[in-house]
């Protein structure tokens, strides 16, 4: 049985010779062309003229198109319209696309889209978050939650304070960039090859902006050199450049965005501007607080509506809050429009939460884990989300007790305080949070997932499914399923590319449900083939299917004919003779996630199936001349549930944490006043390497935690929730700058803690003290 | 005509572009595609591949050197071994570094794999190197955990990898390094380095990429050709036609001048050819300063530090690279030939304005001529950046200062990263000089260095930021020469 095991990537070995192939690997066709995107030089404006003579004489151009060229569908926006392939009016952000040429090489098409001769009226861009804000400049309107009567409540809380944070974004920086491949198909129609984690959005908007219907258009992805969320919506202007021109050019085009223009031209994690106002008694329990959680969405809705929403929906964390009210702002920027990215909105509403605690435990000199604890859910009692869903099971108090014993806590914690009283320049810091996460998506029509599994007459088996292999382990957990479903080796399982021809209608792969909707649906298909030969050996052995195992690769009846008599059927036997009996031995699975739903109106309801726990220990040292910090050690106790496939959730737990670590230390996308990105590279952005990763690294699965909902093999989901670990990171940070003060001044430290912030942050607490006279 | 070896294969190029990458000839010319482009400016490591020269010190033994193939052009491989990541595998047998790879969990979406894997395969035999004694001396083979650790993270710090967090890779490194024994390419060393030999002879002639052997041929090429570009590793000039889109017609290629990659050392100079690759570069600096290695370390990527040079950092006149401000404090000068003549100048003479330097389109720098300290001077060396690993300093200040009793005799400061081109603090020098290391010479100092700088803002870092922290570095600089022992950085908490 395969499900349980720490089972190799699929693709591991095709992944350290150099022979798996992405899309830009694909062999060429003979007069292959290759796109280039020309892009806005300014961020606001109207456009005068479009002088595209240069571009068009350019060395090795073939086409070029506009607007004006466009004789279907032009908006390509995911949920709401607002991002219009290309512009010939409107310029909303700094390098929002205006043509598109296709040439002969990468390199001339490369060469070309710079002699664009283009003007401009420029208009007076909106680039901050602050500056949307305050000038109630929205993508959409403001929505609000809430329990109880928050004002009455701070106003009769024995403490009360607020507090204010900016969360920088975060660009997505798969390794592999933007890609597509389109190739003409008979009568019209074209096959895309695309890196996206939502083949089935990319087949629509294809279809609409060619005039076509969904049927003319197949889209596969075979595997993303990582996604992050940054192909859930950004990846189909690819899809699509690269299908128009393959259509009119009846060639195949390669559309390949470089590192810069990815950077510039695709969205990104949502910049937030977070405000609390919180009441609590004099043990720290919150008994009323109020969020303002602003989301800097850019220039256009995309997924916005939603990411803010998940953002109210964590800013709970894994804390009960007795009187609360969250309002979700969705501002508009002169900027390039922000995206899903791993978490959605969730990471950047939980960091609100975390402040709260660590603020409420520096005015009353508590350590922040005990504060933490007093304000947990609880199983029976405060157990009441803001959205009013009752929380059922939650392994977080569990986690916290574990962790804090296996990583000692309490004794690191006074060791530290010593190390910091004798070290003039460095201080440490050390910090414990939780995670609590809700699975499903918040849209609930996207909570479907199908499959399509083909036994072969050679006892082979194919599987496919509506979910995309990003680098997650997607592929081989639902191969996990379905092998231990039919009690077959896992190498009969072949992994098959997702197809929009073969799967349809599919969800993206996102929202941490990649493994809980394919992963069913694959269930249910496999446990149909079962049925079929079920049935067959039933008719043909005159048994019941109490006398039919399937185990250990072969199918054994026993009992035939009311005898002893036992048969023993290896795959391709079994395969064979169901065939030649005519049994069908091709599958559809389907499932959809029972038991959510979620009225937006009144903010209430039951969007999630259940919550994803995790908790984390971070330390670290920082340099109060520099603001350099290290990460020095960490322990994570992580709830996976029954775990398909620990080696791949614990790759997912210590990749998570690490991207998470960068959001909120090293990554820092900056603009000028101009709305021009200054970081379009990995030379200005920094993405941490592997110095970054601390030296002790600890990553634990919570043990005998099988899933409470009735998930795939009482799994949970793990490709979001660990990100949010890495707060603790954070936390520890702006534990050590608060010892400068013994932790008398709360450090207003942003995210991410650059050195520059965290050495603002030091000075401006040294100053604070020293006006106070602390210390 | 280029001529090089492709794995076991004799290559033999008639070049149309003298600019063509080497990802470019692997991918489009070769279609050999599991090399990938990540960022196309040399800072993800996904391109890596692996160059195998002759060792220069007379063993018959090839070097390895990690580089990263998509800044990197074709012309400079001639009589070399070029060994990508599709050579590993052999009769479907896994190299050791792909196989624990695998084993381990190494890679997830897998994109970066195969750069991860040609820098590991770099790391099992560059250790080898260093146990033969072939490369650094360094007592390798007895390595404290810490040290294997920290020679992977060397080795790794040039390769990115979104999706696992890294613990995978680096417990798939140890474990490389545990198993690997003599494979293929060092099996076949002889023989190869007899055909890469035979490569060499009949020296090549190419109409744009041009591969002097003397100096006097450099010299004449140079005279003769202005307008060309001269290229050593090629880490930044590589971006003009990756990022920008220029063409570069014609190419004078200096890592086969021997002049130019030879290190000299006498009783009182240091003497580094301008070719001369940054990690050899470190080893001969360690020695006078010793200060200077956990710089260097964290200078670009170990890819980095194979393909650039001391002369390009110098002479591409960035306000930010990391040798200058050393080479400044260190009061190093300039050989500059042209034609037969040649030239000394002061380093801080080089300089002009923002990427301006005093060469001229007729000359090029030969070597760079390192003082060698006197007894009782002391440097330090501080480089802050965002990103331990492979990062380009917010501020890189270096302290050089000649002590006599607690009294400053003599100072020189330099920095990069607060100027248009690095430079001097020379009012700071002046206000350290005679005085002692006390809280009041602190603050005379910080002011000086203040009106030294006015520094700008970038993507890097603030302008105040920049100011606080050259102010701050002077503070860390009298801790260190008043308390040895107090720790002051964050790195010496990781043990680089």
């Amino acid at each position: 049985m395969s499900v349980g095991k720490g089972i190799k990537h699929d693709s591991a070995a095709a992944h350290v010779t150099g022979s798996a192939i992405y899309v830009d690997d694909i062999p060429p066709r003979a007069a292959q062309l290759h796109v280039a995107i020309g892009m806005a030089e300014i961020a606001a404006g109207a456009i005068q003229s479009i002088d595209l003579q240069a571009v068009k004489s350019s060395e090795g151009v073939v086409d070029v198109l506009q607007e004006s060229d466009l004789h279907h569908l032009k908006d390509i926006g995911a949920v709401f319209p607002g991002d219009p392939l290309l512009t010939s009016t409107t310029v909303e952000f700094c390098g929002q696309a205006i043509f598109a040429v296709a040439a002969r090489s990468y390199r001339e098409a490369q060469i070309a889209v710079r002699k664009a001769s283009i003007t401009y009226t420029e208009h007076e861009p909106i680039l901050t978050l602050k500056a949307a804000l305050h000038q109630k400049h929205y993508v959409r309107p403001p929505h609000q939650m809430r329990r109880g009567d928050v004002s009455a409540a701070l106003d009769a809380a024995p403490h009360r304070i607020s507090g204010e944070m900016y969360i920088g974004g975060q660009e997505h920086f798969y390794l592999e960039g933007q890609v597509a491949l389109a190739i003409p198909t008979e009568q019209g129609g074209v096959t895309v090859y695309s890196s996206n984690q939502n083949p089935t959005e990319a087949q629509h908007l294809v279809a609409g902006v060619l005039g076509l219907t969904m049927h003319s258009v197949t889209v596969e992805t075979r595997r993303m050199g990582g996604g992050f969320g940054g192909k859930e919506t950004q990846a189909t202007a690819c899809c699509v450049f690269a299908a128009l021109f393959a259509v009119r050019n009846q060639c195949a085009v390669n559309c390949r965005l470089s590192r810069s223009q990815d950077m510039i031209l695709t969205g990104k994690r949502h910049p937030f501007y977070n405000q609390y106002e919180v009441g609590f008694d004099n043990n720290g329990v919150i008994v009323g607080v109020h969020h303002v959680l602003a989301g800097q969405c850019g220039n256009s809705p995309d997924l916005s509506d939603a990411i803010v929403d998940r953002a109210m929906f964590h800013c709970d964390n894994a804390y009960y809050l007795p009187n609360v009210l969250i309002d979700g702002i969705r501002c508009k920027t002169n900027t390039v429009s922000n995206t899903a990215f791993r978490g959605f909105g969730g990471p950047q509403g939980m960091m609100a939460a975390e402040a709260v605690i660590d603020a409420i435990a520096f005015k009353l000199k508590l350590d922040p884990l005990d504060v933490r604890k007093s304000n947990l859910y609880d199983i029976g009692s405060r157990n009441i989300t803001p959205y009013k869903q009752t929380i059922d099971a939650f392994s977080v108090p569990r986690l916290i007790d574990e962790l804090e014993a296996t990583s000692n806590y309490r004794k690191r914690r006074i060791a530290i305080r010593e190390f910091n009283q004798h070290s003039q320049v460095l201080k440490k810091g050390l910090a414990l949070t939780p995670v609590k996460f809700g699975i499903s998506f918040t849209v609930s029509h996207l909570n479907q997932g199908g499959a399509l599994l083909h036994l072969y007459n050679d006892g082979s088996v194919m599987l496919n499914h509506g979910g995309t292999e990003m680098g997650q382990g997607l592929m081989v957990k639902v191969a996990q399923v379905v092998a231990t479903t039919l009690g077959m080796h896992l190498d009969r399982v072949a992994i098959s590319a997702t197809r929009t021809d073969k799967v349809p209608n599919t969800s993206p792969t996102a929202a941490s449900s990649g493994t809980d909707i394919n992963g069913m649906a694959a269930l249910d298909a496999a446990n149909k083939l079962k049925q079929r030969l079920l049935d067959f050996l039933i008719e043909k052995h005159n048994v019941s299917e109490h006398n039919i195992q399937f185990l250990n690769d072969e199918v054994v009846v026993s009992g035939i004919d009311a005898s002893s008599k036992q048969q023993h059927y290896t795959w391709p036997a079994l395969a064979n003779e169901a065939y030649l009996a005519r049994v069908q031995l091709s599958a559809t699975g389907f499932y959809k996630t029972p038991n959510i739903f979620y009225d937006r109106t009144t903010a209430s309801g039951s969007p999630f199936l259940y919550f994803a726990n995790g908790a984390a220990v971070s330390e670290v040292i920082i340099d109060t001349l520099t603001g350099e910090t290290r990460l020095l050690r960490t322990d994570i106790l992580h709830d996976v549930g029954h775990s398909i496939n620990p080696a791949i959730d614990r790759g997912q737990i210590e990749g998570g944490y690490i991207q998470g670590l960068g959001w909120l230390t090293s990554e820092e996308l900056k603009w000028d006043g101009a709305g021009r990105l200054l970081t379009v590279g990995p030379a200005t952005y920094k993405i941490p390497a592997i110095s970054d990763a601390p030296t002790q690294f600890n990553v634990d699965l919570l043990q005998n935690s099988p899933n409470e909902a009735p998930t795939v093999f009482r799994s949970k989901a793990v490709g979001e929730p660990p990100l949010m670990l890495a707060i603790s990171v954070f936390c520890a940070i702006r534990d050590a700058i608060a010892s400068i003060a013994n932790h008398e001044v709360f450090p207003a430290l942003n995210a991410p803690a650059t050195p520059e912030e965290v050495l603002r942050v030091c000075d401006l607490v040294a100053e604070q003290s020293n006006k106070t006279g602390v210390v | 005509m280029i001529r090089f070896l492709y794995h076991n294969e004799v290559i033999t190029l008639e070049q149309s572009r003298a600019d063509t990458t080497v990802l470019e000839w692997l991918r489009e010319h070769a279609a050999q595609t599991g090399t990938k482009e990540g960022c196309g400016t040399g800072d993800c490591g996904a391109c890596t591949v692996v160059v195998a020269e002759p060792a220069t010190d007379g063993t018959a033994t090839l070097n390895y050197f990690s580089i990263n193939s998509c800044i990197a052009f074709v012309g400079s491989l001639h009589a070399k071994q070029l060994i990508s990541v599709e050579a590993l595998a052999q009769n479907k047998q896994l190299h050791v570094v792909q196989q624990t790879m695998v084993d381990l969990h190494g890679s997830q979406c897998g994109f970066c794999t195969p750069g991860f894997i040609m820098s590991l395969f770099a790391l099992v035999h560059n250790r080898q190197a260093l146990v033969l004694g072939k490369a650094e001396a360094a007592n390798a083979i007895n390595e404290s955990p810490t040290e294997l650790l920290h020679l992977i993270d060397r080795y790794l710090g040039g390769n990115l990898c979104r999706c696992t967090g890294y613990a995978p890779i680096r417990r798939a490194a140890l474990s490389a390094l545990q198993l690997y024994k003599p494979d293929q390419f060092e099996q076949a060393e002889l023989a190869t380095i007899k055909k890469l030999n035979s490569l060499v002879e009949n020296p090549p002639m190419d109409a744009r990429f041009y591969l002097p052997s003397s100096l006097g041929e450099l010299a004449n090429l140079r005279i003769n050709y202005p307008e060309a570009r001269l290229l050593a590793g090629g880490t930044d000039l590589g971006l003009e036609v990756t990022q920008f889109q220029k063409s570069i017609d014609t190419v004078l290629y200096l890592k086969n001048v021997p002049e130019l990659i030879g290190i000299k050392e006498s009783a009182d100079t240091l003497v580094i050819g301008a070719a001369v690759s940054l990690n050899r570069c470190m080893d001969a600096l360690q020695k006078i300063v010793p200060n200077s290695k956990a710089m260097m370390l964290r200078f670009g990527s170990e890819q980095v530090r194979n393909q650039g040079t001391i002369g390009g950092n110098i002479a591409n006149a960035s306000p930010i690279g990391d040798l200058p401000p050393l080479l400044l404090a260190m009061d190093a000068s300039l050989c500059i030939q042209c034609g037969e003549q040649s030239r000394q100048l002061k380093l801080e003479e080089f300089y002009i304005a923002y990427k301006k330097t005093a060469l001229s389109n007729d000359e090029f720098i030969r070597s760079i001529h390192i003082p060698i300290p006197v007894a009782g001077s002391t440097t330090f060396v501080y480089k802050i950046s965002k990103r331990l690993d492979d990062d380009i300093s917010a501020v890189c200040g270096v302290f050089s200062l000649e002590l006599n009793e607690g009294l400053v005799r003599k100072a020189r400061i330099a920095f990069g990263g607060m100027a248009e081109v690095p430079k001097r603090a020379t009012n700071a020098e002046v206000a350290l000089v005679g005085k002692v290391l006390d809280d009041s010479s602190l603050a005379n100092v910080q002011k000086a260095l203040a009106e030294d700088f006015s520094p700008i803002s970038d993507a890097r870092a603030s302008a105040t930021y920049r100011q606080r922290v050259a102010a701050n570095l002077v503070k860390r600089c009298w801790l260190n020469v008043n308390s040895p022992s107090v720790r002051t950085q964050v790195i010496d908490h990781v043990g680089r």
